[in-house]
């Protein structure tokens, strides 16, 4: 258990292959900071190649950042090995070793530092008993025989067993079909909030990082955008890029004109929520912040409607002036070709006309 | 498979119409092939066991007359005098015997066992060695080293060169081991003790199944090493519970092409020591006193010779199959 900090890491790969040189150019972490609270559990999304996994083995030592400190608990570990840190990491392959029982696995780490038999044999009893029921059958297994989700749970109980400071989790459950996905993933945030141990959870699943994550990280190109919780950043973006990035089916974002507290969209007039300069902006709406049928809302043609009975609602794909624009409905919404659509004008997001700078966010949603 | 695709669009058209039609063609799902269909729309289970025996038929009959028919004649061979200008006699184990009681062909074997134990030590198991460590250097060094390696060098010319580099008068090692090391003059291919020894040395720099390793090697998640670096294993450790697993079936398969290869070995040793097998055949493999025995045309005797050494081979191979077999609970 330890508070992570992380300041300032700048990465460089001077022999990044392929894509050309302008790749290489253009650091693989560019001045990452983090924090994490002792028994936090921060989770990192962000799209492929955005840097997440080196922030990983950075802090896991398996990586040498070229600038920036990394410290658990105010002790800089910059040039620590990764062995004397205390960190254990789970894979998206599960790395396990091959040829050997799950036991074998779990007991490794007590060959490598040369600890008593009956030391491992207890600890992975101990684990085990942590671990659940049906965890000890693994243990004698060859890993080869396991499923997926099963290896996962030796691999997350091989650095259980050796009691970390610190969980690094690198998409451990992006291997394993949807189901088992959804199931795995409970379980572990189970073990999580039972150990109490800090984590970094790395995913490029944005919904697995809102499961996941006390707070939650963005990253793109090697920056962190936003950290916060999900709500922070789903009602309070940083920027265009997280009001996009979060949230599923995306926001929609329609280019409109002001002019005298007015917003001129797609041929509707609708009144801005905050005094807005006059000039071309761009407002976001949120999927459940349209309003259907109604007589001043903006001409949306439907191109699908896409029910989901177990929320109760539905979806509806189309567009406005071109633009892809999805809307929360009801679950009994008609099939039509076309549908008036307008905002719930208090929860609408404006943005600058270029660029991605954000001019005002609803902030969170007052539900009492 | 076919037929049921087609089936399908038509089902959802107009389901109470499609089926009776579907009945004419198929006599339903468990009565077997349909009984009439259009040419183009067979039952693809008949269509590919025609395909099957007709895409298998040139290989066959290519390893029936090239393969199996001259092995089994061999053997039939084997038994007979296999005169050449009049007809043949069944003689028996006579071939057997005589060949069993040849002091030549014991010290042929003699000379294949050595040669086969050295040649896996130093040039089979030197290698997974080198390409671990050889893993273990920098992206760049690993592309060097391995374009050094094996560039594509013609066997016949290297091994004439080697012959060169072995001349006890004006040969390099002969240089090295007098002029850089201050030994006394080498006799290298002409001690009937080191013979064997300086005709394996140069395979080692051929480096031999490296690649392969090195391939294999390089298909290891990084997550594996990554995994036991964060516990703390050093390299050894991670050789031992890594990457030599993971080398197991490559190792167990090219094992057996060594042993076979090596049982076999005929053309290094007749291009650097002559067809005697010189000094005084002590260098002379079973394949080499085999080509001898052709040479002065007693073709029985060469088949009965032969089929020693395949009884031998297989043997070898049964005992590293049986060494090698794989746990029985994975």
């Amino acid at each position: 258990m330890a508070r992570i900090e992380v300041e300032k890491i700048v990465k460089r790969y001077s022999d990044v292959e392929g894509v050309g040189g302008a790749r290489s150019a253009r650091p693989a972490l560019d001045t990452v900071s983090l924090d994490i609270a002792d028994g936090e559990t921060i989770a990192i999304v962000g799209s492929s190649g955005c840097g997440k996994s080196t922030l990983l083995k950075i802090v896991a030592g398996l990586e040498q950042p070229d600038e920036g400190v990394v410290r658990f608990d105010g002790e800089d570990v910059t040039a620590v090995r990764p062995q004397a840190r205390g960190v254990g990491m789970v894979f998206q392959d599960y790395a396990l070793y091959p040829s050997m029982k799950g036991k074998g696995n779990l007991a490794y780490y007590f060959q490598v530092h040369g600890r008593t038999e009956e030391e491992a044999r207890a600890r992975a009893q101990e684990t085990a008993d942590r671990m659940g029921i049906g965890f000890e059958q693994l243990l004698d297994q060859s890993t080869d025989t396991l499923s997926g989700g099963q290896q996962q749970r030796v691999a997350i109980a091989r650095c259980i067993v050796r009691e970390p400071r610190l969980f690094l989790m690198d998409e451990p459950i992006c291997n394993l079909d949807a189901k088992l996905r959804e199931s795995t993933r409970v379980e572990i945030r189970k073990l999580l909030r039972k150990f109490g141990i800090s984590t970094l959870y790395v995913t490029h699943d944005q919904q697995e990082a809102v499961f996941m994550g006390d707070r939650i990280a963005v990253m793109r190109g090697g920056r962190i955008e936003q950290i916060g919780t999900f709500d922070e950043l789903y009602y309070s973006p940083a920027n265009l890029f997280v009001a996009t990035f979060i949230g599923s089916p995306p926001m929609t974002v329609l280019p409109a004109i002001a002019s005298g507290g007015l917003l001129t969209v797609a041929g509707a007039e609708w009144p801005a929520p905050v005094p807005v300069p006059d000039g071309p902006v761009r407002i976001g709406i949120r999927p459940e912040s349209w309003f259907t049928g109604r007589g001043d809302g903006a001409l949306m043609t439907v191109s699908h409607i896409e029910r989901i009975p177990t929320e109760r609602a539905a979806f509806v794909h189309g567009q406005v002036d071109g633009v892809p624009v999805v809307v929360a409905a009801p679950l009994n919404q008609p099939d039509t070709a076309e549908l008036r659509i307008m905002p719930d004008m208090g929860r609408v997001y404006v943005f600058a006309a270029d660029g991605e700078q954000c001019l005002h966010t609803p902030g969170p949603l007052d539900l009492f | 498979m076919a037929a049921s695709q087609q089936h399908t669009p038509v089902e959802e058209e107009a389901p109470a119409a499609a089926r009776p039609g579907e009945r004419e063609t198929a006599p339903g799902p468990a009565g077997g092939p349909p009984a009439s269909t259009k040419p183009g729309t067979q039952k693809p289970g008949r269509r590919r066991r025609v395909e099957t025996t007709l895409f298998t038929l040139p290989a066959f009959l290519f390893q029936l007359s090239w393969g199996w028919y001259p092995m089994i004649m061999a053997f039939v061979l084997s038994f007979t005098d296999a005169a050449l200008r009049r007809p043949v006699q069944f003689t028996g184990l006579e071939s057997y015997q005589r060949i069993w009681d040849d002091p030549l062909v014991a010290q042929s074997f003699r000379v294949t066992a050595v040669y086969t134990v050295l040649s896996i030590t130093l040039t089979f198991f030197i290698p997974i060695f080198v390409a671990i460590l050889l893993m273990e250097m920098s992206r760049r060094h690993i592309r060097w080293m391995m374009l050094l390696w094996f560039l594509p060098l013609s066997g016949v010319a290297s091994t004439v060169l080697f012959r060169y580099m072995f001349n006890a008068q004006y040969g390099l090692f002969q240089w090295v081991a007098t002029k850089v090391l201050g030994l006394p003059p080498q006799p290298f291919l002409n001690s009937a003790d080191q013979v064997l020894f300086w005709l394996v040395v140069p395979g080692i720099l051929f480096f031999g199944p490296g690649l392969i390793y090195m391939a294999t090697l390089q298909s290891i998640p990084a997550s594996y090493f990554e995994a036991a670096e964060i516990e703390g294993a050093g390299f050894w450790r991670k050789m031992w519970t890594i990457s030599l697993p993971r080398l197991r079936p490559i190792i167990s398969m090219l094992l057996i092409f060594a042993i076979i290869g090596s049982t076999q070995a005929f053309e290094f040793p007749t291009i650097m020591t002559g067809a005697e097998g010189s000094p005084g055949g002590a260098a002379r493999t079973v394949v080499m006193y085999l080509f001898q025995l052709l040479q002065q045309l007693r073709y029985a005797d060469a088949t009965a010779l032969g089929v020693y050494l395949f009884v031998i081979t297989m043997t070898l191979v049964v005992i590293q199959r049986r060494f090698f077999r794989e746990d029985p609970d994975t």
